[in-house]
């Protein structure tokens, strides 16, 4: 990944120094993960959405929107989705007009990567409305407003929280006399239906290797510092769904599997406390739609 | 004692270049070793892509293409509604030479694709590739790959390309009543050629020799390119002359000569090429 | 509208195959007496024919033959790099990977798409750890790759791997170790390594694995898994690997010192 900022060799030499000895600058042992903080519902014009926020410095925004689309051909019973993520100016001045093209093409990458395939466990069936004609296209874009470090793992967080959010406009399919098959879209949006399988959706864990050791969830100096940097994402039967390595430097067999395992676990302790977390802010809104009260959206100014 | 202004071989190629091959012209030689009329070596070998429906590689000397043939189906345009299309097209990338640039194509690709489409148009029988007039036909897909440009990639090319449609096979096909069109199985439709056209090109070096095959450091150095194209019922087909420069008409008949015995030698091969298959 | 090409018709489609009932999608059959389709064990990789100097205008070249995969490679360089990209003390490397369009089933697009895009950034990286740039300032290596025919999308990667390594060494880049790269796909919890396209698949719990090692240092330059496995053949996969980046690492010194012997 193209690094943003600069660092000097003082300041690299702390950093590796400390991992030797497995104390970070902001007081975190290695593996330790700065607790992320996901907001649900912030944007009302799409059809789910979350915010992820980790630490003080990375940021990111995930909206899901439902669209009308052509059947993909090569798979006429099934929806699709599209990701885009964008790296805002605001996050950085390099991400000025074209600076940030390459970084984004890179983040679209790993996310549809995790989202698209055999591994990705979402039911696209279900967004199929005509076989072979129409269907929804879920429209996946991510914002990432500050770049602190470790903006992968915070778009997946944020996206398997915002598709946890989405709901389906409900679609009544009528035949006609010709045969032909004609749909209507229920504007009511109390019939609207959750994404199924969204517990399926894997979550990305990074480990960067750093001198002779490793750390989860890097912040930005230490992301700068860093040789090499192992996505690993893991699905919530504990299968590793997608591994991939990026950056210059080479990492030794024995460390690239003690990378894997802390990666690998850490995704399942985030995969719980995530589950954990969706499970209780839809009990809350069961909860409002029962007493009567309305369910007011949270702006993300507040 | 050497002098001080004499220089190796190939700093003397490197400096004065023109010089260099002056002084192999004089003895009657090229700095390759051949005579002003001899082509290099060429190697065919046929149907070598699974993944293509017919293939072919092509070596002229170090000069390097690969040509494979793809066919989809299309609707014909509604000017020509019994025709088929042939579309060839020449990648000349980076890969081949130091003289290419990434990116889309150069000038001298578009020129070649320009003349082998302009060649097609006499030897493929577009009527044979539609499936059903006005609804469906044969789109062939010519992709022609130089992996390495050593000079006159436009003879390799149309070799490779008349090798490569000579093995293709393509499905039986047929349009169903939805408007689908369906293949068979087993590829065994050939596509029809007319008659097999070759290119040979040549070159004039300061309006007096006449060069065939130049290879890549000898092109720069030439006034003029000539291309002459015969069949095998020794007619012209096409002659193209680039680089401004003058060519007498002696001259041009000498090509013309020299282009019809290379025919019967590049025909030689494409027929030893089709029997191995 | 792409006007520097021929033009073929807007959008052209292939013809479905004639069977009614469309064949279910292929699986992979099961082993015969241990052995797979071709007589070969599930840790067996395909011959590989590997030849460099092939492409004479190159400062180096490999092409490279597993089974029927065929990967031409090229790199010209060091080359100066241009002004607008600035000063740099280290050398970089730029490779563009592309597949011809009659490489693999289906027919594809002139212009490169963005898996392409990517595999050009996987050689980049899987590369950069084993060559020398801090002796390259201010320069550039061009890494030009071209899939002849694609048999099998992930070995095709690890070729190409392979072959990219082979071309700089024939180029006399300075390098620290050869880079050699193996794949592995997962065929109902089996993992064999080197799969061709007729045995790998992309139906559900289809995976594939791609790992570039520089053998003799042992360090891992570079690994790309898709699909979900669990843990414990993850890892038996990546010891597969690393043991056939060994062997391929010999077949690459041997066609590097077949080259320079027939050279003097």
């Amino acid at each position: 990944m193209a690094s943003f900022g600069l660092v000097s060799q003082v300041e690299r030499d702390f950093v590796e120094r400390g991992v030797d000895v497995g104390i970070r600058a902001d007081g975190r042992a290695r593996d330790d993960y700065r607790p992320p903080r996901v907001e649900l519902g912030l944007v009302s014009q799409s059809d789910g959405s979350a915010r992820c926020q980790l630490g003080d410095g990375t940021d990111v925004l995930v909206s899901v929107r439902c669209e009308l689309g052509q059947a993909d051909p090569a798979a006429d019973d099934r929806g699709r989705l599209a990701v885009s993520v964008e790296c805002s100016p605001s996050a950085s001045q390099r991400f000025e007009g074209r600076g940030a093209d390459d970084l984004n093409t890179e983040l679209s990458e790993a996310v549809t990567r995790a989202l698209t395939g055999p591994q990705s466990g979402l039911n696209l069936r279900q967004l199929c409305i005509v076989p072979g004609m129409h269907c929804w296209v879920l429209n996946i874009d991510a914002i990432v407003l500050n770049y602190g470090g470790n903006v992968v793992d915070a778009l997946l967080i944020a996206t398997r929280a915002a598709l946890a959010d989405t709901r389906v406009p409900r679609t009544v399919v009528q035949e006609m006399e010709d045969g032909a098959m004609d749909f209507e879209v229920d504007d009511d949006v109390e019939n609207a239906q959750p994404l199924e399988h969204v517990h399926n959706v894997p979550l990305c864990v990074t480990a960067n290797k750093i001198g002779a050791g490793y750390v989860l969830d890097a912040t930005l100096t230490e992301e700068l510092c860093a040789s090499a940097r192992l996505h690993v994402t893991v699905n919530s039967s504990g299968q590793v769904c997608a591994a991939q390595k990026s950056g210059d430097g080479a990492i030794e067999p024995s460390l690239l599997m003690a990378m894997l395992q802390a990666a690998k676990e850490q995704a399942r302790r985030l995969l719980e406390q995530q589950d954990e977390q969706i499970r209780r802010h839809e009990t809350e809104i069961a909860a409002k739609r029962a007493r009567g009260e309305p369910v007011k959206r949270p702006s993300i100014f507040v | 004692m050497t002098s001080p202004y004499a220089f190796s071989a190939e700093t003397f190629k490197r400096v004065q270049p023109s010089e260099y091959y002056r002084k192999f012209l004089e003895q009657d030689v090229r700095p390759d070793g051949r005579a002003f009329s001899q082509f290099r070596k060429t190697i065919l070998n046929a149907g070598c892509i699974s993944t293509a429906n017919g293939s072919a590689v092509v070596r002229i000397g170090d000069t390097t293409v690969v040509c494979g043939i793809k066919a989809e189906v299309a609707e014909p345009t509604l000017d020509q509604p019994a025709a088929g299309y042939f579309v060839p097209n020449v990648e000349l990338g980076p890969l081949c030479s130091a003289k290419f640039r990434p990116g889309p194509p150069g000038d001298l690709a578009q020129v070649v694709s320009e003349r082998l489409r302009k060649l097609s148009e006499e030897y493929i029988a577009f009527e044979e590739l539609c499936i059903e007039p006005e609804q469906a036909a044969w789109v062939v897909y010519a992709d022609l790959v130089c992996l390495n440009h050593d000079g006159n990639v436009l003879d390799a090319c149309q070799l490779a390309l008349l090798a490569a449609l000579k093995n293709a096979r393509l499905p039986e096909a047929q349009i169903g009543e939805d408007g689908i069109v369906r293949a068979g199985e087993a590829f065994t439709r050939a596509i029809t050629i007319k008659r097999p056209i070759l290119a040979a090109t040549f070159g004039l070096y300061e309006g007096r020799s006449l060069l065939a095959d130049p290879n890549a450091s000898e092109e720069p150095l030439l006034d003029s390119l000539v291309t002459v194209c015969v069949d095998d019922a020794e007619h012209l087909h096409a002659v193209w002359k680039s680089n401004g420069g003058r060519c007498s008409l002696e001259q041009l008949q000498r090509c013309v000569e020299l282009a019809r015995i290379r025919f019967t030698e590049l025909s030689a091969l494409l027929e030893s090429s089709a029997a191995d298959q | 509208m792409d006007r520097r090409r021929v033009q073929g018709p807007e959008t052209s489609v292939v013809p479905f195959p004639l069977l009614d009932d469309a064949a279910p999608g292929v699986v992979a059959p099961p082993l015969q007496a241990g052995k797979r389709a071709g007589g070969r064990r599930p840790e067996d990789m395909r011959p590989i024919f590997l030849r460099t100097g092939l492409i004479s205008q190159a400062s180096g070249s490999a092409y490279i033959e597993m089974g029927r995969t065929k990967v031409a490679c090229a790199v010209y360089g060091p080359r100066q790099i241009k002004k607008q990209q600035g000063f740099s003390e280290q050398g970089r490397l730029y490779c563009e990977f592309k597949f011809a369009t009659f490489a693999c089933k289906k027919r594809r697009n002139h212009q490169r798409d963005s898996q392409e895009k990517e595999f050009s950034q996987v050689i980049v990286q899987a590369l950069t750890p084993s060559i020398r740039l801090e002796k390259l300032p201010k320069s550039v290596v061009d890494i030009y790759v071209t899939v002849v025919e694609n048999d099998g999308t992930a070995s095709c990667l690890a070729a190409a791997i392979t072959a990219a390594s082979t071309a700089l060494a024939d180029a006399g880049v300075e390098m620290i170790d050869l880079v050699a790269a193996a794949s592995l796909a997962y065929q109902q919890r089996r993992p064999e390594g080197d799969a061709p396209t007729g045995e790998n698949t992309r139906e559900a719990g289809a995976a594939d694995l791609v790992l570039a090692q520089m053998p003799s240092l042992g360090d891992v330059t570079h690994l790309l898994h898709r699909g979900p496995v669990d843990w414990a053949q993850m890892s038996r996969a990546v010891e597969q690997c690393i043991d056939v980046c060994a062997k391929i690492h010999a077949v690459m010194v041997h066609s590097l010192r077949e080259h320079s012997a027939a050279e003097q």
